[in-house]
């Protein structure tokens, strides 16, 4: 921004008190520069609202000379009193400038003194701190028959001069120029003004050059234009979509069900004949289907299994959930809705908690199962004014297991294996064996009386065989021995590879992790009525401190199967290096790979990961996986599965 | 790897993107992920030869370039850009006999679709894209907001 000059005034006369400068119209931020010249020795009094930038007094001549600036707030008016203890001849020059600037206006400044007898007084040099500032000069002299009328510098603007206000015994001058605002100068600039030229000869002079900082650059910025190519979404597809279909369904007129009673072709455990019977539904006849396509509604879903983190040995799987956002323009999924189109004969909305609920995507002619809970909530939202949403969310059998609290029962099932407990367990909530699938446990346990909350037992019972628990994508529930979650094919090889060349599967992003989370080199095991048991791995100890694994609430029979289980922790978590917790997909950037990879994948799969560091080298790792979620959205899909570093026992 | 603006077309997205020409278009290219400069190296390939002289395009079964059709301009006075956008982009049965593994898309600016050579076509933007071919259709869909965004 330029600085502009904007009015000056004088003042001068033999008084203690000069108020004959008054304020011209000015605005916030204007800088005003008072030059005042006087006498030594008598007590000077700064006038009220300036700053003193210096005082300096003449070698001669009894010449004192201020320098004062003032940032204008824009209500400065009247007069501005200049007070002397003493009568005296004093004067004075007040100039006001725009466009300096607003906190720190004076860039540099220097004074000179003058000790030889002349007419011609020579400015004192600046350097400039910053670009293109101005440069004020100024003048003072005192002395008796001085002079009256200063002639400017050469090529710079009087803006003012007291003349003769302050002429006579002890006189003074005062008188002030610019260098025409018009000079463009980088910062570091060395500038000297040329001299005052008075009427007398005399060494009773101070010079002034003052160099003003503009408020900005006076040189224009660059205008900035971003120019940013953005992604695509790339894939060879069958059919030209990027997209599974998404089969989202309700049972809404099946009351709490697990639904699981029906026959259902090529599922190993309803596909059984002699387990099931036919369905009502798709049969073209009048009875109510049992699940009702709620697909066309779904605005966006997100699902939810198994385990979001990895930091111990033993793998416990969280509730598996999902949340559907579901378009409700037409009211059908509000619970207040009794015109709706799941209400029943007598009036009652269907749209009810605890309804199962269904998630299978299709894709290239096959169904994948990825959800299978019971409704939560069924949370309306109003749009105003024409659109409205319902949130779906539901949980897996997990659910229904926590919220079962059982009454005690005769100890039962001594000595029988945790796979065995784990059906008792099952039955005593009445689960129906149509919606399980039981593996083979290795740990022999102690009797139950399955009193309490049936997910606590069963989570106890997989804890103590260290199995794996967990609600499929079909609704069952799972259960894996020790030696199945290593011994399984799906588990012992390596099921795909994903990475970063060419060759891999790829992936949209990867978590790597290099902590000391997962290590654990004592553990101390206490079986209920039984002797701790410890095993300890003392090189890991040494490497990395001792982290102690402890439990001692688990229900093995003996203290020898306690003593396993402590020698299996620190075997298999004795050591820390770096390991990849996450990876994250996008299948759409190679569907017909990526799709069956991402739909059809389970808790306890292994897999392979390689990266390629910048640096060089390649880090390879097998990983089970210990979680899945998918994010859906209108054309787009995003699978993250969390990540367990693989072993072998 | 990322999505890049070619140092030739900065600045000028929009006015080639508006299809100054008689005879201009934009045509999409695929490069093989062999032998691809990295991002900061394939930028600064001024004409599409050059880039085709440091790197290698497609030549999977039924590849050819394809224009672009629904090119648009669209300026955004409420978010103060001006985006670039075109309909999706489809290379039917991809691959089978011969097949490549893609690692970028082009976009250029040809000013004259009815002769001329690669030395007069001008690479404007390039995108990720990670696929092997196998005889499955391939179907670029281009971002929401188009293949470009001025800001």
């Amino acid at each position: 921004m330029a600085i502009t000059f904007i009015a000056s005034g004088v003042d001068g006369g033999n008084a203690s008190t000069l108020t004959g400068l008054t304020w011209p119209t000015v605005q916030a931020g204007d800088l005003a520069l008072l030059v005042w010249t006087g006498v030594s020795t008598t007590t000077w009094t700064d006038p009220s609202g300036w700053t003193l930038v210096a005082e300096h007094n003449g070698g001669s001549g009894s010449l004192r000379s201020r320098l004062y600036y003032r940032v204008c707030t824009g209500s400065e008016s009247g007069s501005i009193t200049l007070t002397h203890a003493d009568i005296d001849r004093q004067s004075a020059v007040l100039a006001v400038y725009r466009g300096a600037h607003p906190t720190s206006p004076i860039d540099a400044w220097a004074d000179r003194d003058e000790d030889a007898a002349t007419d011609v007084h020579a400015c004192p040099q600046v350097t400039t701190g910053h670009a293109d500032c101005v440069i004020v000069t100024a003048v003072g002299e005192r002395v008796t028959g001085g002079t009256t009328d200063y002639t400017p510098p050469t090529g710079y603007t009087e803006r003012a001069d007291t003349d003769a206000l302050a002429s006579g015994t002890g006189g003074t001058i005062t008188a002030l120029a610019d260098d025409g605002l018009a000079t463009s100068r980088p910062s570091g600039t060395s500038v000297t003004p040329p001299p005052w030229v008075g009427t007398v000869s005399t060494g009773n002079v101070v010079t002034w050059t003052i160099s003003v900082r503009p408020d900005a650059p006076s040189t224009l910025g660059p205008a900035a234009e971003t120019d940013t190519a953005l992604p695509v979404a790339v894939g060879a597809a069958p059919g030209g979509t990027l997209l599974p279909k998404l089969i989202v369904e309700v049972a809404f007129s099946s009351a709490p069900s697990t639904i699981s009673s029906y026959l259902t072709l090529n599922d190993p455990t309803r596909g059984l004949i002699g387990t099931g019977k036919i369905a009502p539904d798709n049969l073209g006849g009048a009875e109510v289907p049992i699940w009702e396509d709620v697909s066309q509604w779904v605005r966006s879903a997100t699902i939810r299994r198994g385990s979001s983190r990895i930091d111990s040995p033993v793998v416990r799987y969280e509730p598996g959930t999902c949340s559907v956002v579901l378009s409700n323009a037409d009211r059908r999924f509000d619970p207040s809705n009794t015109d709706g189109p799941y209400v029943d004969g007598s009036g009652v909305s269907q749209v009810r908690p605890m309804r199962a609920v269904r998630i299978r995507a299709q894709w290239d002619n096959q169904i994948y199962p990825l959800f299978y809970g019971y409704a939560d909530a069924w949370d309306v939202e109003w749009r105003e004014p024409s659109d409205s949403v319902c949130t779906l969310t539901a949980t897996d059998a997990f659910k229904v297991l926590a919220n079962i609290k059982r009454i005690p029962q005769a100890p039962a099932g001594a000595g029988e294996t945790t796979s065995a407990r784990i059906n008792r367990i099952l039955d005593s909530a009445a689960w129906p064996a149509t919606d399980r699938m039981i593996g083979t446990g290795t740990v022999t346990v102690q009797a139950t009386t399955l009193e309490g909350s049936a997910l606590d037992e069963l989570w106890l019972t997989s804890d103590t065989e260290i199995g794996e628990l967990y609600v499929d994508g079909a609704g069952r529930v799972r259960f894996r021995g020790r030696s199945q979650i290593t011994g399984d094919t799906r588990s012992a090889t390596s099921q795909v590879t994903f990475g970063d060349g060419g060759s891999e599967l790829p992936y949209q992003g990867l978590t790597i992790a290099t902590d000391h989370e997962t290590v654990y080199n004592h553990a101390r095991i206490t079986r209920v009525g039984g002797t701790e048991q410890t095993a300890l791995d003392l090189v890991s100890v040494t490497e990395y401190f001792e982290r102690t694994f402890e439990r001692s609430d688990l229900i093995m029979t003996t203290d020898d199967q306690a003593l396993t289980y402590a020698q299996y922790i620190v075997l298999v978590a004795a050591t820390a290096e770096l390991r990849f917790t996450q990876i994250t997909i996008d299948p759409r950037s190679a569907p017909n790979q990526l799709y069956p990879q991402v739909l059809g994948r389970e808790c306890g799969d292994r897999i392979t990961i390689r990266k390629r560091p910048p640096g060089g080298g390649l880090v390879e790792r097998d990983v089970w996986i210990r979680g899945v979620e998918h994010e859906i959205e209108p054309e787009r899909w995003r699978t993250t599965w969390t990540l367990q570093a693989a072993y072998s026992i | 790897m990322a999505d890049v603006v070619f140092n030739a077309a900065k600045g000028r997205l929009a006015h080639y993107a508006d299809l100054p020409g008689t005879d201009d278009a934009l045509i999409a290219v695929l490069l093989q992920s062999t032998g691809l400069q990295a991002d900061n190296v394939l930028i600064d390939n001024d004409t599409l030869a050059d880039v085709l002289a440091n790197n290698a395009e497609a030549d999977f079964t039924n590849y050819s370039r394809q224009t672009l059709t629904g090119v648009s301009v669209t300026v955004d006075d409420l978010t103060n850009t001006v985006s670039l956008d075109a309909d999706d982009i489809t290379w039917a049965t991809a691959g089978g006999a011969t097949n490549n593994t893609l690692a970028k898309l082009l976009i250029c600016y040809d000013p004259d679709t009815t002769g001329g050579d690669d030395s007069e076509i001008i690479p404007l933007t390039a995108h990720d894209v990670s696929i092997t071919t196998d005889g499955a259709t391939i179907i670029i869909t281009l971002h929401s907001d188009g293949f470009a965004q001025i800001s």
